[in-house]
């Protein structure tokens, strides 16, 4: 009588999941033994009249009905479904031109006046220039002015 | 001795009619996304029909899958085929919903011998080829009556090792039980299958 556990083996052995140590041993004890032989013979039949031989079986609906279901579900989320396939190379496009952005704002402040920009609109009035006025609590403020540059810079810090 | 299957990686073809298809529709062509499920809709329903066993769950599951792989379409490669990715969709949305319903039980290999009685050791082992003679369809349809006589555990661990291919590993981990209990229903599964096969032939004889 084959044990449970030498015909799992056997069955491992024909699906090429035993070691080739432990693959070895069952060969040759399948070879000793004509009952083992002739259940390896009956998994080997059954493994290969099954394998590729799934019913062919039609979707029992039309073609139209079908996709209706499917294009129902998806039309709404169209346009956030289908995100571009993102690269590497997207992403940075978008990280320099933020920098690249930012790069030319700090550039227009600092040469206002090399520029003939005006920021006169936006200086603070002469009283208040100097004052260091906190709109929160935590926050901190320095104030940059240069009557000759024509220019005036708040730095607001928020801890 | 019969063959003993050797694990070899299969090389995919440079390209398939599918992958232009799929490149179009990753970029949002609906159109060429309905010519993908057109191509491949029955394959997709029959894996899903043979798993759940009924017309509009197959019906169910298979449009889910489509809608799954619509939104997940930036994640395909091209590492397998389109429709093996497809297919492991369909699969892991059956499984998930086998397990909802219960259908689908972990158990210890002393649980499935105690119930079976390791009565699969005690079928007498079938020695003539039950496909023998059989045109391809007419064989089909009885591995799918045969299918459906096994139980939902047994059926399950048959499709995803001999029509899906998976290696033993694979299908414990998405039926979430152990190696050595997918080789017990395994074991189980293909002599339950040889021995029902066996009397379709036998009734056909008489």
């Amino acid at each position: 009588m084959i044990t449970m556990d030498l015909a799992l083996k056997m069955q491992a052995y024909l699906d090429g999941e035993l070691p080739a140590k432990e693959a070895t041993q069952v060969a040759r004890l399948v070879r000793a033994d004509p009952e083992a032989q002739a259940l390896l013979a009956e998994l080997s039949s059954t493994r290969s009249f099954i394998r590729g031989n799934e019913m062919d079986r039609p979707v029992p609906e039309t073609r139209e009905f079908y996709w209706s279901g499917i294009s129902r579900a998806i039309q709404p989320g169209k346009s956030a479904a289908r995100s571009p396939v993102r690269t590497w190379e997207f992403s940075w496009a978008r990280i320099l031109a933020a920098l690249g952005g930012a790069a030319c704002l700090a550039l227009a402040v600092f040469n206002a006046d090399k520029l003939g920009l005006s920021f006169a609109q936006f200086r603070p009035p002469a009283a208040a220039a100097e004052e260091v006025d906190n709109a929160f609590e935590s926050a901190t403020t320095i104030t940059f002015r240069s009557e000759e540059e024509g220019l005036t810079v708040v730095w607001v810090s928020i801890d | 001795m019969p063959p003993v299957e050797t694990k070899s990686k299969t090389n995919r073809p440079a390209s398939t009619p599918d992958d232009a298809l799929v490149a179009a529709a990753q970029q949002g062509d609906m159109a060429a996304f309905e010519e993908l499920v057109n191509l491949h809709r029955d394959k997709v329903y029959a894996r899903a029909f043979s798993m759940m066993r009924s017309e509009d769950e197959a019906l169910d599951v298979s449009q889910a899958a489509w809608i799954k792989v619509w939104n997940r379409l930036s994640q395909f490669h091209g590492d397998s085929s389109f429709l093996t990715w497809m297919t492991r969709i369909v699969i892991n949305l059956c499984l998930d919903r086998l397990k909802k319903q219960k259908k689908l039980r972990a158990e210890s290999i002393e649980q499935l011998e105690m119930e079976s009685g390791g009565v699969e050791r005690q079928m007498p082992v079938v020695s003539v080829n039950p496909s023998e003679g059989l045109e391809r369809a007419e064989l089909r349809k009885r591995i799918d009556e045969m299918l459906a006589q096994l139980s939902y555990e047994h059926r399950t661990v048959l499709i995803l090792h001999e029509f899906e291919e998976l290696e033993y590993k694979e299908i414990a981990k998405r039926m979430d039980c152990s190696v050595g209990t997918i080789m017990s229903r395994l074991f189980y599964a293909r002599r339950r299958a040889a021995t029902l096969m066996a009397s379709y032939k036998k009734k056909e004889l008489s």
